[in-house]
């Protein structure tokens, strides 16, 4: 149970920021980011010890988080979906910081704006395009061949690019 | 924008989420909402077990002293409490439930397998929860009030009751499951689709 523990810990700590992320594009505010957040802590507490390693760990780590994002995501679907007026609240002021500082971050609440216009499937693709991963990996996580991967990030990039 | 120079900047975003605890405390925050996730299964699964049980035994009581068609009536009330038990337990058991950390598009198919079982489940609600129940209550009603005209306004009111819990098995159909199937579907179709990019409203 100690091993446990401290594998799940390090876990955590590892990929805590990954994890941050994936809530914020799935969750609309910072209450159900943070349910969320704890729900994929305690699925993946949960499926730990059957971790098995017949994937690598990232792979697990993200089809745990993002299956437990999308069925919070389905049972939560009435309620209003809009990370990014918050995220646009928290980095539209400029304050103090450097005008490159400010201007990286708008360009950031930006493209969180355009995730957040995407349906459910191109979300996952494109923070996983995002997390750099490869087609490869994306497609082992998704569950659907590289070539599809491909073509659909071709086209999703496009779109990113032109919504944000 | 060019997106492949916004992956570094992405990586590096670190969203607070508000949520600031210690290793210990989130480790111990884990491990009880996972208990509780746990103990709230058990806790379904024997409430149902034990309603059932109570139910049966209150008629059973009555059995001895009970005449025929009243007999026939706790025979059928019993034999529903069973049959409920049984039907829910084995929709559960047909649920084809992906492990969470299988990949998404097994996980979503899955997920619709499990909603077609739960819409079949409540569409044939009459046959395996109300129909034995409600027989059984109304042939119950019978034996112990007569066929007078008491016997037939609690048999009335049975009826209606049950025919509201049938109307609220059935909105749940359609306001819960078949949207959730739908959902699902898209985001599967969506995900093995080789191409075109949604976007909402």
């Amino acid at each position: 149970m100690a091993d446990t523990e401290t594998r799940f810990m390090a876990m955590v700590r590892d990929n805590e920021a990954r994890l941050r992320r994936i809530c914020r594009i799935y969750a609309y505010d910072r209450e159900v980011q943070r349910d969320l957040y704890q729900d994929i802590l305690v699925q993946l507490w949960r499926g730990l010890p059957d971790f098995e390693g017949r994937s690598s760990p990232a792979t697990w780590l993200y089809r745990v988080a993002l299956n437990t994002a999308l069925a919070r995501r389905r049972s939560h679907r009435s309620k209003p979906v809009s990370v990014s007026d918050e995220v646009l609240e928290q980095r539209a002021d400029p304050g103090s910081r450097p005008a490159q500082v400010a201007e990286a971050d708008q360009r950031l609440a930006r493209l969180y704006r355009a995730i957040d216009r995407l349906s459910d499937a191109d979300k996952t693709l494109a923070l996983l395009y995002l997390e750099d991963l490869s087609p490869r990996e994306i497609a082992g996580i998704v569950g659907t061949t590289e070539n599809n991967v491909g073509v659909r990030l071709h086209r999703l990039r496009k779109r990113l690019a032109e919504l944000v | 924008m060019n997106l492949d120079e916004m992956k570094s900047q992405w990586q590096a975003d670190k969203p607070g989420n508000g949520i600031f605890i210690g290793e210990a405390e989130l480790a111990a925050r884990v491990k009880r909402s996972a208990a509780r996730f746990d103990r709230r299964i058990r806790i379904r699964d024997w409430l149902e077990i034990g309603a059932a049980l109570l139910v049966s035994t209150f008629f059973a009581m009555l059995f001895p002293d009970a005449g025929w068609v009243t007999r026939a009536g706790i025979i059928l009330v019993i034999a529903g409490c069973i049959l409920i038990v049984w039907r829910l337990r084995a929709a559960r058991r047909r649920e084809a439930r992906a492990r969470r950390d299988a990949p998404v598009i097994e996980v979503l198919s899955a997920e619709i397998t499990k909603v077609n079982a739960q819409i079949e489940l409540l569409r044939g609600v009459l046959w395996w929860y109300i129909g034995p129940l409600g027989a059984g209550l109304i042939l119950m009603v019978f034996g112990m009030l007569g066929w007078g005209l008491e016997g037939i306004l609690y048999a009335l009111g049975f009826s209606v009751f049950f025919a509201w819990i049938y109307r609220l098995n059935q909105a749940a159909v359609k306001r819960d499951l078949l949207p959730k199937r739908r959902d699902l579907q898209d985001t599967l179709a969506s995900l093995q689709a080789n191409g075109h990019t949604e976007t909402k409203a």
